[in-house]
This record gives C-alpha cells, structure tokens and sequence, in this order.
C-alpha cells in the first residue's frame, strides 16, 4: 500500500467525522449573537377560574389532545416465516408457516373525554389449507379475521373511567409466566417477542387516586371459556394497586361463571440493585373451569384402543396456587451499555408430572408446552443496543420444565432498519428427554387402530425472521 | 532593577484574576437556577423535538409535558409522530410507569429511561432539583461565547438515581440561568452536552413568581457524534391542570 492510498483511506475515513463536525456549531457560534431577552411575564391569570374563558387560551392550548380531525386510522403489517426442525427429517421436509398479521385500526376522540377504537386483524398464512384450522399442538396457524379490540371510553366527573367493549388488559409482572393474567382466558407464549392474544370483552370501571397513585378497579367479564349469553354467566372481577414507595403491591379477585373464585396477588420492588417481582394465583379448581385430569393406566399404543375414557379421571383439584417468583438485575458494563439478567420460577400445582398424558391432554384440547409442567425455570438475558449497534437488541432465554427435563433455549435478533422497519428473528433450540414437554414427540407403529401409524419426532430447532412495519 | 519596576508595573496594570465563588456562594448560584425554574404548581409544556441520528431519517416529534411540583409527578405524552401518538410516561413517586396499550399492560422502567428513544432523557423536561441531587463545586469563572460565566461541577449526591452521576454547568453570571451543560459518566467519559441558548420566563399564580425555562435546547451525543436533538418548547402554562391528571387512568384514556 503506497503512502498516497494510505493518506486517501485516512481522509475518507475522517470524512463522516468531519461532516459531522462541521454540522455542530461552536459555542461561540451559539453564544455569540445577541442573546435574546425574556419576554416580558405573562400576564397573571384570574384568580377565579371561571373568568378563565374572558380571556383567550395562550397559543397551542386547547384541551389536550384536540385534533382538528378526530378520526385516525392506522395499523401493522407483520410479515413472519417460521420453521421447525424435527429430528430425523431433511430439511426439505420441516414444517413451513408464514403466520402474517395485518392490524387496522380506527381511533375516533369527538372530545377531550369520550373516544372510540376499532382494531382489526387478519392472520393470514398462505401456506396452510384454508381448511386448516389449527395446527397438530393446537396453535392456531390458519387464517382467520377477528376484531381485536372494540371498545368505547368515556369518564364519569373525571373521577370513574370507563371502558366498555372488547379490550386488551393484562396482568401480571412476570416475564414468562404470569398465572395472575386472569382477564385473558388464553395463556401466552411466553417466549414470544409478540403477544397476539385477542382483547376481551369486558366492562371496566377505574377509579384512581391521583394524590396517593392508587389505582382501584370493577370488572363486568363477558368472555371467558363458556360463551356468556345468560345473565348468570357474566364473570367480575375486582383489583387494587397500591404503591408505597419502590414497592407495587396488586390484589385481585375474578369469578366467572363455571369456575370457582380465584385470588391474585402481585408485588414488584426493588432491593439494592435487584429487581423482585412475584405473583400468585389461588383458589380451589382451575381457573378456566376445565378438568383436571387423574391417569390411572398410561395408554399401550398397541391395544386396541391405545386408552379410554375410563384410564383418564377428570375433576377439579382443591386448593391449586400457581407461584411464579422472579428477579432481575442489570448491569451497566460500560458508560453506555447496559445488561439485564434475569431469573423466574413457576410452580404450577396444576402441571403434571407424567408426561405420559400428554396426549390425552392433546386430545382434549388442553396441552400447552408451557404450562403442563409443576415446577419450571425460565433464565434471560437482554442485551440492548450492544457496541455501536445502536439500533439492535439481542434477548437469550431458556425454559426449564424440570418436572420432564426438557428445556427449549432462544435467542431473538431485532434490529431497526431504515427509521421505521423492524426486522425480527429467532432461533431456539429444543433438548432434553424426548416426549416432554418442549420435546414433544410420539411413535406409534402400524396398528388396526392406527393403519398408517403416527410418527411424530420431537422438534431439534425452530427459525424465524419478520418485518414489522406500522401503518 | 528597571526590568523588575517595568514587570511589577505590568503586574499592578494586568486584570485581576477572577475571584472564586466560595462553597457558600456556589450553592446559592445553584439554589436560584432550581428557584428560578421551579413551577410551585402544576405545569403543562407543548414540546417541539427534532431527532438526527446516525444512518437514519430525521424524526420529529411532538409531545406534552405535565408536571406537578410538591409530589413529583411528571407525565410525558406524545402527539407526533403517528408511530408514536399516544405513547407515554407517568411518575408516580420512584416509579417510571410506561403503558403498552397493544396488549394493556403496565411496565416499570427506571429514572435513566430515555425519551422516545431519542437521546432526551426524563430530567430535560422535569423540574430542576439540582440542589437535591447534587453537590456543587465552583470550577471557574470565564466566558462562554460573549456572556461572562460560572462554570460549576456538580457530582450527585450518594444514593440519589439520576441519569448523569456527573454535570458540568456554565452558567450566565448576569441572570443565573444555565447556558450550556455536560454531562459524565461514572468513568469521566463525556457523553452528552446540551446547550441552552434561549429563555423565557412566564407569570405562575401557584408560586406568586416567575418560571424561568429554556425555550430552546439543543443535545448532542458525545459517544455517537452524528446523533443531535432540538427541542424547542412552543407554548407553557402554569395554571392548574384537570382532576385526575396524574394517573393510569388518565394516560391509558389517552394512548394507542
């Protein structure tokens, strides 16, 4: 390399240095002129606020927000591949889905109080049969078009907010597991970057109080597991948020009809620095209503039937707290960058600890990877913006069931791109036993009862990319 | 013997240096940029902000700031742009409570939490409690542009959460407001300056006085040199804000 390409590299590398140099004025530049002088006060305001329309609002102060058009519209596109790598198959031969969502929404605000919102979604995966309507462990892959939230809110004197309609509220302060989502009859994944859960239909009633940061909350529920068309089925709920200095404290109780009543309890503090949080649900039964369910014979894949009715005792369990206790802590690794580590455990009173029912629970519809187990871990670590990637964040999880030993790692990749455009994607690895939990997997041979037999290996790997762009 | 007369001259006829403020006078500079800026009452500010970034389209934002004096409470809500309307922040005490509306659910974040994503943080926008988090040192006096200025380093106090544990203020000896501002980290390493080179002052019923604020500030990102934000505040108001302002409630009737 001669001395003149040396000299050349330098320059252009200082190139963007110096432009951006010269883009900063210098504090001679700025504190050079004449410096402007106060205006002259305001002025006073009457003392007595109903004079306040004798005189005109100040410039830009209208009863905040008051646009001039009082109808928006907006949304998301959300454009998503996924695969599964399944042991023992080729490549060619993983499962392939394009879960895409499409959001659209209409936001109406006549006034300062009264506001009205409509978000639609389409799902649209070309690449399953429009016949299909969920997928082998029941997540739903099909297209479907629903309303996600319809809602109407207004205030009462400005001291009772109401909301009325299909709508989204979530609690709980979990990272993975949050047994105290009660409103949401759906569980979440608790790996997803993207919670896609519908809204539900509710009446809700929020009272604050501002001088304390006290939240109080009446719920009128109209979904739930069973469809809610008598007046004795509509479900209530009722919560409290407390702060008292670093610490939340929450308390809750939700009815519903075909189940009993339930009670949640949620705090979140800080101590040094840790970040604590814990939730718990208790009660007597489930809380969707559904049974529970009691093995008395594993199924033989030989007989004929596999398994009955009669090997598989349904009933609601006694007391059945569901605990998740968790704690993070970050750690400024330099001037700039910071790293969160976090740990969670959940005992679930109401997993199982054979995975032998695992396919019964298929059959009824009620097997969730992430919830079937007692006691599960999850670990992570998010690590936003590292080094000059300024506009990207890395998140590493893992899930433990301990209950079966299976365990499923994930790292999600997001990077901005472009100002607006999110590109997304993931990778994760699923070990352990197979036929657990997150090694879900079943062989059964050619049989009179199963002609073709069922093979269904466990999941080595899943892979996902996806852009996301708001509208 | 004529050399040391011409130097002793020289000595007598040179400008006297400038007369170090003492820890007393120091503190009291400080004091009057937190009285000056203090609102005694509630406070709504319309906040143009303008965001440079590096490999990126400008962004401009727009958002309202409310803050209450007495309890501390602080709200940010944004108007523009439409990717981010309805997006917002409460404080309540200790708490930087931040709301998803796309699945209702409320988050916790920490003080250093900036703004938007861009590299305005909380305590550009809430009232200065400079004397409450910090001790004060006099460094110099000097000139800053054309205006005469008391440079004064400022190193948070033990166990006080702010976002820059060490500032480095020049402030205009003539009317005590803050011209220009660095901020430190922990390891001395510079990373942000801000510059404020236009003030206003309006009439407060609540406090019976004055609200001094910068009607212009300019950052810069020391780290990542081609990142900037303007904020320009177009409009104040010091009378009492409506029942309830404060509160979940309230920001989740307005988010999106």
């Amino acid at each position: 390399m001669t001395p003149r390409t040396v000299l050349a590299l330098i320059v252009l590398a200082t190139a963007p240095v110096l432009a951006v140099a010269q883009e900063r004025p210098s504090d001679d530049e700025i504190f050079g002129k004449t410096y402007p002088q106060p205006t002259a006060p305001a002025p006073a305001p009457p003392a007595d606020a109903k004079l306040e329309t004798a005189s005109p609002q100040p410039e830009g102060f209208g009863a905040p927000p008051a646009p001039p058009d009082p109808l928006k519209i907006g949304g998301m596109l959300y454009l998503r591949l996924d695969t599964q790598w399944q042991q023992g198959l080729p490549p060619s031969q993983w499962i392939l889905t394009s879960p895409n969502l499409i959001d659209l929404y209409v936001d109406v605000r006549p006034n300062d109080r009264v506001r009205g919102f409509i978000l639609g979604r389409a799902q649209l995966n070309p690449l399953v049969p429009e016949t299909a309507t969920v997928g082998a462990l029941g997540r739903d892959l099909a297209t479907q078009v629903f309303l996600d939230q319809a809602w109407i809110r207004f205030d009462i004197e400005r001291q009772v907010f109401v909301t009325v309609g299909k709508q989204q509220v979530t609690w709980g302060v979990a990272r993975f597991w949050n047994p105290t989502d009660f409103l949401h009859f759906r569980k979440k994944d608790p790996l997803s970057t993207f919670d896609q859960r519908q809204g539900e239909w509710m009446l809700k009633l929020h009272v604050p109080w501002e001088k304390a940061g006290w939240n109080f909350y009446a719920i009128a529920l109209f979904s739930g597991n069973q469809v809610v068309d008598q007046l004795g089925k509509v479900g209530g709920a009722l919560r409290a948020e407390v702060v008292l200095g670093p610490v939340e404290v929450a308390g809750e109780i939700v009815v519903r009809a075909g189940t009993l009543p339930r009670l949640g309890l949620e705090a979140s503090w800080a101590l040094w620095e840790l970040d604590f949080y814990g939730n718990a649900s208790l009660g007597k039964g489930t809380p969707n209503g559904l049974p529970q369910w009691n093995m008395i014979t594993p199924p033989d894949w030989q007989a004929l039937p596999p398994f009955t009715d009669s090997d598989y005792v349904g009933y609601q369990p006694g007391f059945a707290p569901q605990v998740t206790a968790g704690v993070s802590w970050t750690w400024k690794y330099d001037d700039l960058h910071t790293l969160t580590i976090g740990a969670e455990y959940f005992y679930n009173s109401l997993g199982y600890s054979d995975p032998a029912i695992y396919p019964w629970l298929i059959v009824n519809g009620q097997f969730d990877p992430f919830y079937v187990g007692r006691n599960q871990v999850g670990l992570y670590v998010l690590v936003p913006k590292p080094f000059r990637w300024y506009d990207t964040t890395f998140i590493f999880s893992t899930l433990a069931n301990l209950t079966d030993t299976t365990f499923i790692s994930r790292v999600d990749y997001s990077v901005l791109l472009l100002t607006y455009l999110r590109l997304e994607a993931f990778a994760s690895l699923h070990y352990g036993v197979p036929g657990g939990a997150f090694r879900f997997a079943l062989q059964v041979p050619p049989s009179s009862y199963f002609p073709q037999g069922i093979d269904y290996p466990p999941a080595v790997a899943d892979f996902g990319v996806a852009l996301r762009l708001s509208l | 013997m004529r050399t040391i007369r011409i130097l002793a001259l020289l000595l007598l006829l040179a400008p006297l240096p400038a007369r170090s403020l003492s820890q007393e006078e120091t503190d009291r500079v400080i004091r009057k940029i937190d009285e000056m800026e203090r609102s005694g009452g509630d406070y709504k500010a319309l906040v143009y902000m303008e965001a440079k970034e590096k490999d990126k389209t400008d962004v401009v934002y727009e958002l309202l700031a409310y803050r209450r004096s007495g309890d501390q409470k602080l709200m940010f809500l944004f108007l523009e742009p439409k990717t981010e309307a309805g997006k917002g922040y409460l404080r309540l005490e200790k708490n930087l409570w931040f709301y998803d509306p796309r699945v209702g659910r409320w988050e916790r974040r920490t003080e250093r939490e900036r703004i938007g994503g861009t590299d305005t943080r909380r305590g550009d926008l809430d009232e200065s409690r400079l004397a409450e988090e910090f001790t004060a040192k006099w460094e110099a006096d000097e000139k800053l542009g054309k205006f005469e200025v008391h440079r004064i380093l400022l190193t948070v106090r033990p166990g006080v959460d702010v976002a820059f544990p060490t500032v480095r203020l020049w402030v205009n000896k003539e009317n005590g407001v803050v011209l220009k501002r660095q901020e430190l980290a922990l390891s001395g390493r510079l990373m942000r300056t801000g510059y404020f080179p236009r003030w206003k002052k309006v009439w407060s019923e609540s406090k019976k006085g004055e609200v001094w604020y910068a009607e212009e500030m300019r950052y810069y990102d020391e780290v990542e040199k081609a990142n900037q934000t303007l904020l320009l505040v177009k409009s104040v108001d010091t009378r009492p804000l409506e029942t309830n302002l404060f509160t979940k409630a309230w920001l989740e009737s307005k988010s999106r």
